[in-house]
């Protein structure tokens, strides 16, 4: 019987050493479907806005005229070095581009993220407690309708009623001109909190409230359902009710034992939802022309430029694994018996 | 198929009317759809792409129901040829993912090794990315090859399900490989490929309609976030997605109605198509999982039980096949039959007289009166415990025996009053002087645990996963005692713990760190730390090894000697009951059918349900196993009188029609039969003549029993 510690190291590592054979399928998957599949990308993005010359010059420059097996292999050991290639159209080197745009991103995702859980974590636990009854049809019908819902037309819809009829809150932007907070985490409201800024702190908050309340909702809507049956589950346990045998009281064992449990799939299924987080976030961020990563994927994805969007492909897939990872090292530190199996 | 369907219908019923509500409106919305896709020439006022002579973003209105578009279009024109469009995409998405997912998963099933490895990863890896990214990719990659439209939108979002087809088939296949019912159909010269194939076939084809509605939903949003993307269907085509995106620039001037009803429409199909798939979901899973486990792993054993039970008593099942079915028509006791309107009063259970309060002497531990426990069930009303008495001396053991579901630990979960929800309980239980039942929800919440405890049958998951086992302790005696610290908390949970032989540095570990033993000890542990005047244990020692076994048994023995605490035991093993306990009542089907103590009971069984138990009992001198025939009748619809007549070898025109009552024997028993004195209240001290009995010279139940 080991303690926790040295469990949770060997577990951790046993982790780290699955997540290796599945990068190397997405980023293979990445250069076969957007490097080798179109043919030639620089034909495939500029067609005859350039020269012959110049296009040759590009792809000289790219390393595209190199043999496939070569590409390949400086492919992935670009990525190993944190190198995600260069887009065709600005010519800029994606590793900046992603600099830039990530934090963003991440501002996005994480507040969204807040949402979902006081969504799902509040309607699904009240769902289930009171199950079969108007509460619990209602949290139901909410979950579906939110799922139901088209990202960017949610967006669209909440835009029209607090942006343009009421005129409450931005339409887009991350923050108002020349607001930005002084840069330390990149994180806006992060970094007003901790330089003081208020204003910037206000307005950073007016910006994000629309595109976060939009995406979370979205995934609220799942978390609803996910709580609301893991929390059906718990409460029907042998140790709920050995927990009222022993007679605990019911708020103690609703909150202690049947709700405490019940979270415990839901941050495994956190880190499954993530990804669909992600591609949310694209279509979230192209309605509120948020400056993030999935901003960027949409302009390259209108101009077509195949090697931007192999570049920003590979992040998110290197982005991916990472975070399911670091999902299940914390699911493993939540809930002990994770790591002895 | 018709066996099939008939079981639907039940499982159907036996769903939540809600759920049933909010399907069949799922089913509704998603069939005029449906039906609004494939008359969509009909159903639209205008062409798809027709803009001639309409008016520029003109209002909704009379008309145009939903308004116009910046390029003259006909909003709801556009939004029913959206349908169709979405249809489409769905089904020929859906065909895809299964040509390719199908044979793979076959493959991969089939074959195993490295190839099912090498697939699963890269079926999981997809499956991890983030499902409209890779649809993108897929929708930029074919974008050379294949021209934007129907079948190219498809394509793509097919690859999101193609793992999920791929996943299902494959761990069919896998599950189903390796069966024993594979290698015999195969000996018997059926090809093994063929009996994997029709199995898996008949599995996923069940699986398809939840995985084909849930895809439906999916695949929707994806195509209309393709089509915003610029990835979808483009303009001339009608497509959700792409028409909204188009009217991003109309909605900064207030023309809401040109992106609302694409959306709207939308949302309303998908929650269609959702609502729908939860449904069938409730309703063919249970079947699901019945078919998948019953055939895959319990099969086997469960025939290979039937027949040792077979091979064992067929001469009792001869008998009884013979006997009890040839003397049902009453002869005799036609006199003595009951009025027509009685009989149905005592099949439902006639409501029991109004408690009448009777002094609980003060050296009885534990007193129930008439407690009788209704379950509610989809079919009805389930009278698990039938107007059940029973009264327990301090420092008494009395255990409870009987076949599974007679409701032994019904009536222990009665006492403390934690039935399950839907479940109803009426009669009296006294506990240490304390009548229970008038407590308020509180003060018996307060009761149970410190003047009662329920020590239950399975300790592995009676225990919180997420508490070290100090918690528990800590928890439960400040629930009872708040001005406890927790420093005493602590010092009373180890004294508890030592009492069992639980190393004290072992107070702060989870409970997945112990063994079942331990875990049953510590359950006792936290049973007893509040020093209750009861203890329930309901099968205590069934999970666990007959050294575990003797050792729980000694602790209870003792705690119950030295703390002059009264223990009732649920158990099915006649063994322990001899061993451990002063007195014993047999419960059948909700009653108490035997009641005494353990010497003149084991030596002198009235009973013929009592007798049945005791034969069955293996021992060295054993020669012949022996089992009662049958089983214990439906409760949802108890039979009249006795309730073992149907399986009592001595059964008489009486025991069909009227309860026996119990009633006290000569040496301090009481036994609940119409072969004894008493049984019948109306004319007690009448004996009556067994109708169809039969010449038991030679029968098993009673050798075994009178041995």
């Amino acid at each position: 019987m080991a303690s926790g510690g040295g469990s949770l190291r060997a577990y951790v590592l046993a982790r780290l050493l699955l997540a290796v054979p599945m990068l190397f399928i997405l980023l293979t998957v990445t250069f076969v479907l957007l490097r080798v599949a179109p043919g030639d990308p620089v034909t495939a993005t500029l067609g005859g806005r350039v020269s012959d010359a110049r296009a040759d010059q590009i792809r000289h420059d790219l390393g595209l005229d190199r043999p496939l097996w070569r590409q390949y292999t400086s492919y992935l050991a670009d990525v190993a070095h944190g190198d995600f290639g260069r887009a065709i159209t600005t010519n800029r080197p994606l590793r900046t581009t992603i600099a830039d745009r990530f934090p963003a991103t991440l501002e996005l995702t994480l507040a969204a993220m807040v949402v979902a859980i006081g969504v799902g974590v509040f309607v699904g636990a009240l769902a289930a407690r009171f199950r079969d009854t108007v509460l619990d049809v209602g949290g139901r019908m909410l979950g579906i309708l939110l799922y139901a819902a088209p990202i960017f037309w949610l967006g669209i819809m909440l835009q029209l009623l607090f942006s343009i009829q009421l005129h409450w809150l931005p339409t887009g932007g991350r923050i108002a001109p020349f607001q930005e907070p002084r840069s330390i985490t990149h994180l806006y409201l992060v970094d007003a909190l901790i330089t003081g800024d208020w204003a910037a702190l206000g307005s950073a908050f007016r910006y994000l409230i629309l595109p976060a309340a939009t995406l979370g909702m979205v995934i609220g809507g799942i978390f609803i359902r996910l709580v609301r049956v893991n929390m059906l589950q718990t409460l029907k346990s042998d140790y709920v009710e050995a927990a009222r045998a022993r007679g605990i009281g019911e708020r103690r064992v609703l909150f202690n034992h049947a709700f405490r449990n019940a979270l415990v799939p839901v941050v495994t299924i956190v880190g499954l939802q993530f990804a669909l987080l992600l591609g949310g976030a694209v279509l979230t961020e192209a309605t509120f022309t948020w400056p993030g990563i999935g901003l960027s994927l949409y302009q390259f994805l209108q101009n077509r430029d195949y090697t931007a969007v192999q570049g920003l492909v590979t992040f998110y897939a290197l982005f991916v694994v990472g975070v399911s990872l670091l999902i299940d090292v914390v699911s493993a530190w939540v809930d002990p018996r994770i790591r002895f199996q | 198929m018709n066996a099939r369907l008939v079981r639907l219908r039940r499982l159907w019923r036996t769903t939540h009317p809600t759920a049933r509500r909010l399907m069949v409106a799922g089913g509704v919305i998603t069939g005029l759809f449906l039906l609004m896709a494939v008359f969509a020439p009909w159903v639209a006022p205008y062409g798809e792409a027709q803009y001639r002579g309409l008016p520029q973003l003109g209002r909704p209105g009379a008309d145009h129901w939903f308004g116009t578009t910046n390029l003259r279009y006909d909003v709801f024109s556009r939004v029913v040829f959206g349908t169709r469009l979405a249809f489409q995409v769905v089904i020929l998405s859906t065909a895809v993912a299964m040509v390719i997912g199908v044979p793979l998963g076959l493959v991969a099933g089939y074959t195993g090794r490295w190839v099912d490895r090498v697939l699963v990863l890269v079926m999981d890896a997809m499956y991890a990315f983030p499902s409209l990214l890779l649809a993108i990719v897929a929708a930029f990659a074919l974008a050379k090859y294949v021209g934007p439209g129907v079948p190219a939108a498809a394509i793509s979002i097919s690859v999101i399900y193609v793992p999920q087809y791929f996943r299902v088939v494959r761990n069919h296949t896998l599950a189903v490989r390796e069966e024993t019912f594979v290698e015999a159909a195969r000996a018997m010269g059926a090809p093994r490929r063929t009996v994997v194939g029709r199995y898996v076939f008949f599995n996923v084809v069940q699986s398809v309609p939840v995985i084909f509605t849930v895809n439906a939903a999916d695949a929707i949003l994806t195509l209309a976030a393709l089509g915003f993307l610029g990835y979808g269907v483009p303009i001339p085509a009608a497509e959700w997605g792409y028409d909204i995106s188009r009217a991003i620039g109309d909605v900064a001037n207030g023309f809401w109605w040109t992106s609302f009803f694409p959306g709207a429409f939308i949302l309303l199909l998908v929650t269609g198509l959702t609502l729908l798939g939860e449904g069938i979901n409730d309703i063919i899973n249970p079947l699901l999982r019945r078919r998948g486990v019953g055939v895959g792993a319990v099969a086997p054993g469960a025939v290979v039980v039937e027949r040792s039970a077979t091979v064992a008593t067929p001469e009792l099942d001869a008998a009884t096949v013979g006997g009890a079915d040839s003397e049902a028509p009453p002869t005799e006791a036609v006199p003595l039959e009951p009025t027509p309107v009685d009989v149905p009063a005592a099949a439902a259970g006639a409501p029991p007289p109004p408690p009448v309060p009777v002094p609980v002497p003060a050296d009885v531990a534990l007193s129930v009166r008439d407690l009788r426990v209704t379950y509610a069930s989809a079919r009805g009303p389930v009278v698990a415990v039938d107007g059940v008495s029973l009264d327990v001396r301090r420092g008494e053991s009395v255990g409870l025996v009987g076949e599974s579901g007679c409701g032994k630990s019904t009536l222990g979960r009665g006492i403390l009053g934690i039935l399950p929800g839907g479940a109803t309980a009426t009669g009296r239980v006294v506990v240490d002087g304390v009548e229970l039942s008038t407590l308020s929800a509180n003060e018996r919440r307060k009761a149970r645990g410190e003047k009662v405890a329920l020590i239950f049958q399975e300790p592995m998951t009676r225990l919180d996963p997420l508490q070290r086992v100090e918690d528990h302790f800590v928890e439960t005696i400040q629930a009872h005692r708040p001005d406890v610290t927790r420093r005493e908390a602590d010092a009373m949970a180890a004294t508890a713990l030592a009492a069992m032989r639980i190393p004290l540095t072992r107070a702060r570990h989870y409970p997945h760190e112990f063994s079942g033993g331990m875990r049953q000890r510590i359950m006792i542990a936290l049973g007893l730390v509040l020093g209750p005047a009861v203890v329930v244990a309901d099968e205590p020692t069934t999970s666990l090894d007959v050294i575990v076994e003797a050792q729980i048994l000694d602790i209870l023995d003792d705690l119950r000697r030295q703390s002059s605490m009264a223990l009732v035991l649920i158990t099915h093993n006649l063994g322990i009951v001899a061993q451990t306990c002063d007195r014993l009542a047999v419960m059948y089907a909700g009653h108490i059918v035997e009641e005494g103590a353990v010497g003149p009971v084991f030596s002198t069984p009235r009973h013929p349900y009592t007798q049945g138990l005791l034969a069955s009992v293996i021992s060295l001198d054993t020669e012949r196993l022996s089992s009662i025939p049958g089983s214990p009748p439906d409760l949802l619809d108890p039979p009249p009188g006795c309730r073992f007549a149907e399986r009592c070898p001595f059964a008489m025109a009486v025991c069909r029609e009227q309860v026996p009552a119990l009633a006290p024997t000569d040496d301090g028993s009481k036994v609940a039969c119409h072969l004894y004195p008493g049984a019948d209240e109306r004319h007690s001290g009448q004996r009556w003549v067994p109708v169809g009995r039969r010449d038991d010279t030679h029968d098993p139940l009673l050798e075994g029993a009178l041995q």
